[in-house]
């Protein structure tokens, strides 16, 4: 039903090399699919494929923390903005707003006018989770499932996909990381942290700038 | 009937003594290969080992992982991680990657108002607190919180990171990449730092958990990557196997070559093996009585120390070449004994002034330079004896009776009769070599203790590089601050901590590292815990600090409780630290003295650049304004000026002794001959001999080590026999023949020996055959040359 539904998968810039690889591999897969396929690995390709993007995208969300430290829950609006490749600015409004400004391996954090940089080679946690929205808006399934473990349920119409880190550390401190959508569109996120820290992002259809 | 009976016995001492040698080698032998033992070991003024391989240092491996890509190389570091954390022989391995259920941390987190150095009562003054409750607040809205959430009810002044990140300054500071482990600064390996849980020097232990790690690298990693190690401890188990191999195939090497040597020249098979006879009796009994008297046996002085017995060759040597068949004398019945008992003197003279010079280096402090002494000087007497008493029972009676077959050995005429110029010859070389060493300035000495030790020079410089990517710090300057207990040791440490920071300011270094910012002082502790404000006051000041914020009423009482604790927990001490990273921080830094009285407390300094600013600093006077701190000492310790003036001290004492042997062998040769001229001609030929090898080392741009002075040595007993034997006053021209082809055997093996040493890999066996190879060649040209004429020029 959406507009962007039926849209063809986007082709990563890639030379003539890559993409014969990448066409013997599809391939190859076809013909071994019938014998390995498990209706997991059936979704997450596709869904990657319809996710990535590479134009550049923005995302309006609504955030509501639910934090046992807090009297009443946290609700704040923002956007997500990504330029590919890799570029990705996480923006939230109101009192306690803020922007984080991700570029290659450099983060930038804004607030109230001061600013502090983060080299994200020195934060294998952080880096981890800014990647996360990176590598699904590049359709980069090897660093996702390098960083995480993938559980898919649903099917294309809706689907749901929970996200465990593998690095114990940050597992320690996010347990669980949930997404869900609808073809190539992400509707929600909600982060599961340790000490009963909860976050739940709901996200609206993407803009293209162009 | 006497001999005969003399002869039993003779017989009967020598089988006894070999078999009590055999037996204390097998009940007590033991045979330690380390370096540590054999080169010296730096020591500073207050007796303090400076050697950085020893004690907990030494037990560290540094492990890199090369190839493939990133991903692949932390999945290898991570499974080697997993594979060998619970292995019993090491302690603790890390690759950088946090455990974040490590009890350690939680340790950590108990005790961080004890550890954290921010700890002070402006910190929970009621205008702090509600700074450190904003930044919560907003950690708690932030995607990039600077505290972990799950510590801000305990911790919101945010002590564990203070805690974490002093003790990251201390332990080194490592690169982690972007998959969470520790990397090089080019990212291209992945590092590992180990742990072994025996001791640095036991070769043994480290060899089998080197070969453990690498298997179970190769075991679990992607195919294409590899791993590296270094550390202390691979440098020694490399150098053990490099100087196993080595003396295996020079002792093979030498052994063959000799055999084929003696049988050309004696055309008989009985010489070659009754030749070894009396140099492995030496060996034997050798090996035994340095084992009593040291209670073991270095594997370095064994290997030099057989080859200095190479001069023990020289003695049946002489015996057979000169007991030939001799158609103008009648075949007596002892003919054979009737030699030996003609060239004892000579063999004596020769053995005793050796042993004279190897006895004086005996005396040494150096232990693997004493054992080598005591090894040589047992060695040459015990071969010495066997020759004169028991080598001639053990020749079969028939080759007793006749004789050996004439020796081939073509000497050249020049050499039999040198003409006299060849005298002003070696005269003028004589004086060009003493122009050469006189005028070399500076001396070429080498002073680098590193320069003596055999290690490969690659495995070094993998050490350093890992070290630097490591961040560990600078190896070369430290201050060493010595207390009576510990807590002395720390407080010091603490008082020193202005005064360091006024020279880092100055630009003197560029950082430094001290036990106490790993474990404060208990006055400290203290200190801390008093800054600490009651529960009921910090209640009060939360409850202000926390309107408006929208923080739940009792959303800090788990920080409440945890001051409340810390108020009145109990002070840390170095004893009481479990096993874990402040541990293992605080181990290198802090140690008691080996004796039991007397601590030890390290100030790691890091990027000096003026050390003469740091050594006036610390000599004045640094702690007298404490007065409780009375008895502790501050020095500042350079450790390559430290070896640097150990090996300038035992040069220079086994220059003394070469000089003192010297005019100890003078002595015993005028007493013994009761002739100045012979004594003269002999010292004279000595001389040459030594002043013309250490002019050819000087032309050929050698740095002279403790080594080439020990084939100094050597040379020197090698030349005192040659020109003993060529000075004994002798009957006609076939006498003079038989010594002078008596000598040249024994100078040809003690050439085909140190020739094959001088092409070893090692630098300190090279630095002995080359030294040795130009030492026999001018040693035996010398006492040719200065051999009086023959009385009788042709009686023949």
């Amino acid at each position: 039903m959406h507009p962007h539904r039926q849209s063809p998968r986007h082709v990563p810039r890639s030379g003539p090399r890559l993409r014969r690889a990448a066409a013997a591999v599809i391939l190859l897969a076809g013909l071994l699919a019938p014998l390995a396929a498990t209706p997991a690995e059936d979704t997450l390709g596709p869904l990657l494929d319809a996710l990535a993007t590479d134009r550049t995208a923005t995302l309006a969300f609504e955030e509501r923390r639910d934090d046992p430290m807090l009297e009443f829950p946290e609700i704040r609006s923002g956007s997500l903005a990504f330029d590919p490749p890799d570029t990705l600015v996480r923006q939230v409004e109101g009192p306690r707003g803020e922007t984080v400004h991700i570029e290659g391996d450099t983060l930038t954090l804004e607030r109230r006018g001061a600013s502090r940089e983060i080299n994200l080679n020195e934060q294998p946690a952080l880096a981890t989770l800014a990647g996360l929205f990176r590598a699904l808006l590049n359709g980069d399934r090897e660093t996702l499932e390098a960083d995480f473990e993938i559980e898919v349920t649903g099917d294309m119409e809706a689907w749901t996909l929970e996200l465990v880190p593998r690095d114990r550390a940050l597992r320690r401190m996010v347990p669980e990381l949930t997404l869900k959508g609808a073809d190539g569109e992400l509707r929600e996120l909600v982060t599961v942290e340790a000490g009963g820290h909860h976050s739940r992002m709901r996200f609206e259809p993407p803009q293209y700038a162009d | 009937m006497l001999r005969r009976y003399l002869s039993r016995v003779a017989l009967t001492l020598w089988l006894a003594a070999l078999l009590l040698a055999t037996l204390t080698l097998a009940l007590r032998g033991e045979l330690v290969t380390d370096l540590q033992g054999f080169a010296p070991d730096p020591v500073s003024a207050d007796g303090v080992a400076l050697d950085p391989g020893a004690g907990p240092a030494g037990r560290i491996l540094l492990l890199a992982i090369e190839g493939g890509g990133a991903r692949e190389r932390a999945a290898a570091s991570d499974a080697l991680v997993a594979a060998l954390q619970e292995a019993p022989e090491i302690a603790d391995i890390q690759n950088g990657r946090l455990d974040p259920d490590d009890p350690a941390l939680d340790f950590l987190i108990e005790h961080r108002y004890l550890l954290s150095p921010r700890v002070e009562p402006e910190r929970f003054s009621p205008e702090r607190l509600r700074e450190h409750l904003q930044a919560r607040r907003d950690d708690l809205a932030s995607a990039v919180p600077e505290l972990p959430r799950e510590l801000i009810p305990r911790d919101p002044t945010a002590e564990t990171r203070a805690v974490l990140e002093q003790l990251a300054a201390t332990g080194g500071r490592a690169t982690t990449g972007p998959e969470g482990v520790w990397v090089s600064p080019d990212r291209e390996r992945a590092l590992l730092v180990l742990r072994s849980a025996a001791d640095g020097m036991d070769l043994d232990a480290q060899q089998a958990l080197i070969e453990r790690a690498h298997m179970a690298f190769t075991e679990r990693a992607a195919p294409g990557l590899e791993l590296q190690i270094a550390g202390p401890a691979v440098i020694a188990v490399e150098s053990r196997a490099t100087i196993r191999g080595e003396v295996t195939w020079i002792t093979t090497g030498a052994s063959v070559a000799l055999a084929v040597l003696l049988l050309a020249v004696f055309r008989h098979p009985h010489p070659v093996w009754l030749a070894a006879v009396p140099l492995a009796s030496g060996i034997l009994i050798a090996a035994a009585v340095v084992t009593l008297v040291f209670g073991h046996l270095h594997g370095i002085a064994l290997a030099f120390g057989i080859t200095v017995l190479g001069i023990a060759l020289d003695y049946p040597l002489h015996l057979f070449a000169h007991a030939q068949r001799d158609p103008d004398q009648d075949a007596g019945e002892e003919r054979l004994l009737q030699t030996a008992r003609e060239l004892w003197p000579a063999i004596a003279l020769g053995a005793g002034s050796t042993v004279l010079v190897y006895a004086l280096m005996a005396m040494t402090g150096f232990s693997g330079m004493a054992q080598l002494g005591l090894f040589v000087l047992t060695g040459v007497a015990v071969a010495a004896i066997t020759t004169r008493w028991v080598l001639p029972l053990l020749v079969p009676a028939r080759l007793r009776r006749e004789g050996l077959p004439p020796l081939r050995l073509p000497v050249p005429a020049a050499v039999a009769q040198p003409p006299v110029m060849a005298r002003w010859g070696i005269a003028l070389l004589a004086l060009a070599a003493v122009i050469v060493v006189a005028s070399a300035d500076p001396f070429p000495w080498e002073d680098r203790l590193s320069a003596l030790h055999p290690v490969p020079e690659e495995q070094v410089a993998l050490d350093q590089e890992l070290r630097g990517a490591l961040g560990l710090p600078d190896v070369r300057h430290a201050l060493l601050v010595t207390g009576d207990t510990p807590e002395h040791a720390l407080r010091a440490s603490e008082a020193l901590v202005p005064g360091l920071e006024a020279l880092r300011e100055a630009g003197a270094l560029e950082g430094f590292a001290h036990a106490a910012d790993v474990l404060p002082s208990q006055a400290l502790q203290r200190k801390r815990q008093a800054a600490l404000p009651e529960p009921g006051v910090l209640r009060e000041r939360l409850e202000v600090a926390q309107t408006g914020l929208g923080f739940r009423d009792e959303a800090f009482a788990p920080f409440v409780e945890d001051i409340a604790t810390a108020r009145q927990q109990a002070l840390l001490a170095p004893g009481t630290l479990p096993d874990g990273p402040l541990r293992h921080a605080l181990d290198p830094l802090l140690q008691s003295h080996d004796g039991d009285t007397g601590w030890v407390a390290w100030v790691r300094l890091q990027g000096v650049h003026d050390a003469a600013a740091l050594a006036a600093w610390a000599a004045d006077d640094r702690l007298t304004d404490t007065p409780e701190l009375d008895g502790v000492g501050v020095r500042h310790i350079d450790f390559f000026r430290a070896s640097e003036e150990l090996v300038i001290g035992f040069r220079d004492e086994a220059l003394q002794r070469l000089a003192l042997g010297l005019v100890a062998v003078a002595l015993l040769l005028l007493a013994v001959t009761r002739a100045p001229g012979r004594s003269l001609r002999i010292l004279t030929a000595v001389g040459t001999g030594l002043l013309l090898t250490l002019a050819t080392l000087i032309l050929l741009g050698i740095q002279l080590s403790l080594f080439h002075l020990i084939a100094l040595l050597l040379i020197t007993g090698l030349c005192l026999d040659y020109a003993v034997f060529f000075s004994r006053p002798l009957r006609d021209a076939a006498a003079r023949l038989r010594n002078l082809r008596s000598v040249s055997v024994c100078a040809l093996s003690t050439l085909v020996v140190f020739g094959l040493l001088a092409l070893s890999s090692l630098p300190v066996l090279q630095a002995m055959g080359l030294t040795v190879v130009l030492g026999v060649v001018f040693s035996f040209l010398a006492a040719a040359l200065l051999a009086p004429a023959v009385i009788h020029r042709d009686t023949a």
